[in-house]
């Protein structure tokens, strides 16, 4: 993404938008670009407004349309009521939103934004989504995300991502195709489920109240008699490629 | 313009920067007040009895009292206060011994004018200055000012022997020096050392300023965003060197205007018409009075320190963090300090960006003394060699703290 952003120079390979060199393309590129990287960095002094003014100088928004432009992305994003606020004192999940309205001051024709979800509650979330549903029409939207529920039902294109090299690429549609017939649910006795989370890549469970559990799991085969396949989601995916004891293992 | 405006309010509004501007104020008063505090005079009462001005009576006393004997040093005038110094002294055995009285009434406003004759007809083998009580008043009446320039012969013969374009150029700046010398006595050395010691503390605050003008948005984060917008690299780069620059020249010219504001309110502007050798040595080079030195210090002083900003800018650019920047910024700003103490003059120690700010090596004690920097046959004079350095580095540093700002890697 620091690649995309023209922040970080390839070690091989260019990167093209129209045909063009996006390392050429220098300061024309940038006028269409909007970037929230994962980490939001701000300058601990600014207040809300007068950082989205800052950003607005630098991406030439044109100062009559400045103000507008902020107090519509504030509004969007429920931040009117801090607009004179320091960054430093607000929430994790407000300064998120500070760092996706930078990103688009600019309308930007590519934005892209790595785990722009992290530390937003569920409502905060949906109006996200919507938000980018709407504003994705004829642009180059791009979000990094662990949180696959975020862009399931929005994005048009998702690529999975492993160890740097991209594994799988296609809609939603097509991608869950490939686990079809590999996720599985049933109910089993509460007190056998320790042993089937041993064997079996449990990716759900839910107790019910006649002492059984009812569990969702990944397998090639039922495994389980009375096993039902089920629809694929999008995270079931991410859960087939990214396997919990690998997860556990990239975090040590 | 627009984003030049909000750079410029960016650095303001920071807590730090606030801090720094309150301190380089209050710093500007206290170092204006100290040397005025330091003036003191004893004079005799009415019953008889001693009484002690200290501060601005003081100052007040003796410029009254000075007021009579200001004008120009001809060597006439000069050889009369002798007589009248020798006269005095003579009828009761040694200075220490004239009463209090008939000090103030006869010797304390003539003081000032001999000053420079010990220096003047001191032994030209020794350097050693000559008592006031062995000069001959009508020596001094016939060659006062042709014994100046052979003592500044002397004394490049005995500091500079193996470098005559040193001496030839001494010789010849001294020859341009307007004479006779003008003296209104009252100004106090301890002013114009206070007024360095301030550029080097204007320097500290400045430099704390600046360090993490670049280095502060790596370390945050923001700088990834930043440098994605449209002018987000050289532009803003420029833009920002630009306004910290210029914030750093209002404080500075702030800073210094309420300093000689103050100094010159209490000890009078009348003494800044004094001539710079008679405040210092009567061998000085400066064709100057004390009025024109303290603009020349400005000058000098903001000069200086532009360039180490901008040489703090550029290891912004290039650092990853702003606390590294700082550390090495004062390093390199104490540098000529340690360095001078420890080699005296070289050339790495008049070259660096900080080479006229300090104690012992600052602009003002290089004006004073007889220091050149020597390339084969040729010499420098350490003044002129500070000040060319400062200049020629000033758009070195900003060009490379662009550059490397421009090629900074996100990792």
């Amino acid at each position: 993404m620091r690649m995309i952003a023209d922040i970080m120079t390839p070690t091989s390979g260019a990167i093209y938008y129209d045909g063009a060199d996006i390392r050429k393309m220098g300061e024309s590129y940038r006028n269409i670009f909007g970037f929230l990287p994962q980490d939001f960095g701000y300058s601990r002094d600014f207040s809300v407004k007068d950082y989205l003014e800052y950003v607005a100088a630098l991406k030439d928004v044109p100062a009559r349309e400045t103000t507008k432009k902020i107090n519509y992305l504030l509004d969007i994003l429920t931040l009117s009521d801090v607009k004179r606020k320091k960054i430093a004192k607000l929430s994790g999940g407000m300064k998120r939103r500070v760092g996706i309205a930078q990103a688009m001051l600019n309308d930007p024709k590519i934005l892209v934004m790595d785990e722009p979800t992290a530390g937003l509650d569920p409502g905060e979330r949906v109006r996200f989504r919507n938000f980018i549903s709407e504003f994705s029409h004829d642009r180059i939207v791009l979000i990094s995300t662990h949180i696959v529920s975020d862009i399931e039902y929005i994005a048009t294109r998702n690529a999975i991502m492993k160890a740097g090299k991209i594994v799988d690429i296609g809609t939603t549609d097509e991608l869950v195709k490939e686990i079809e017939g590999k996720v599985w649910t049933c109910s089993v006795p509460a007190g056998d489920l320790s042993s089937y989370e041993m064997r079996l890549r449990v990716i759900n469970q839910r107790g019910e109240d006649n002492g059984q559990v009812s569990i969702r799991y990944l397998s090639e085969t039922p495994e389980i008699s009375g096993a039902v396949a089920v629809s694929p989601r999008l995270e079931d995916l991410y859960l087939w490629y990214f396997p919990q004891e690998n997860l556990e293992g990239e975090g040590k | 313009m627009r984003l030049f405006r909000l750079e410029v309010k960016r650095i303001i509004m920071s807590r730090r920067t606030l801090v720094l501007i309150a301190v380089a104020i209050l710093m500007s008063v206290i170092s204006a007040y100290l040397p005025i505090s330091f003036e003191s005079i004893n004079r005799p009462g009415e019953n008889g009895e001693v009484i002690e001005l200290d501060g601005l009576p003081a100052i007040k006393f003796k410029r009254d009292y000075y007021a009579k004997t200001a004008g120009d040093i001809t060597s006439e005038k000069l050889a009369e206060a002798l007589r009248v110094y020798q006269s005095c002294v003579k009828e009761y055995g040694t200075l220490d011994d004239v009463p209090l009285d008939v000090y103030i009434e006869n010797i304390m406003a003539i003081r000032p004018m001999l000053k420079g004759l010990s220096e003047a007809f001191a032994d030209p083998k020794t350097g050693i200055g000559a008592e006031l009580m062995d000069i001959a008043p009508d020596e001094v009446e016939q060659y006062f000012y042709e014994r100046c320039a052979s003592h500044l012969d002397h004394v490049m013969n005995l500091e500079q022997k193996e470098y005559p374009t040193a001496g030839q150029f001494a010789a010849d700046e001294y020859a341009k020096l307007k004479q006779p010398f003008y003296l209104f006595p009252g100004m106090s050395r301890d002013a114009f050392d206070y007024t360095t010691l301030y550029i080097l503390v204007l320097s500290i605050l400045c430099t704390a300023i600046a360090a993490p003008i670049f280095a502060n948005e790596y370390q945050t984060g923001s700088d990834s965003i930043l440098r994605c917008t449209k002018y987000g690299r050289m532009k803003l780069a420029v833009t920002r060197i630009l306004a910290a620059s210029s914030i750093f020249i209002v404080i500075f010219v702030l800073g210094m205007s309420i300093h000689l504001l103050i100094l010159n309110l209490a000890f009078g502007t009348d003494c800044l018409e004094t001539s710079f050798q008679m405040l210092f040595s009567v061998i000085n080079l400066p064709d100057m009075n004390l009025g024109q030195l303290q603009i020349v210090l400005v000058l000098a002083g903001l000069i200086s320190v532009l360039a180490v900003i901008s040489c703090t800018f550029f290891l912004s650019a290039k650092c990853k963090d702003s606390l590294t920047v700082l550390l090495i910024s004062m390093v390199i700003l104490f540098l000529p300090i340690f360095a001078y103490g420890a080699l005296g003059d070289t050339w790495i120690g008049g070259i660096l960006p900080s080479a006229g700010i300090g104690m012992k090596n600052n602009f003002l004690y290089q004006l004073c003394d007889f220091h050149f920097l020597h390339i084969g046959g040729m010499s420098f004079w350490t003044p002129y060699v500070i000040l060319i350095s400062a200049v020629v580095e000033i758009p070195v540093f900003m060009f490379l703290a662009v550059r490397f700002y421009c090629r900074h890697q996100v990792v």
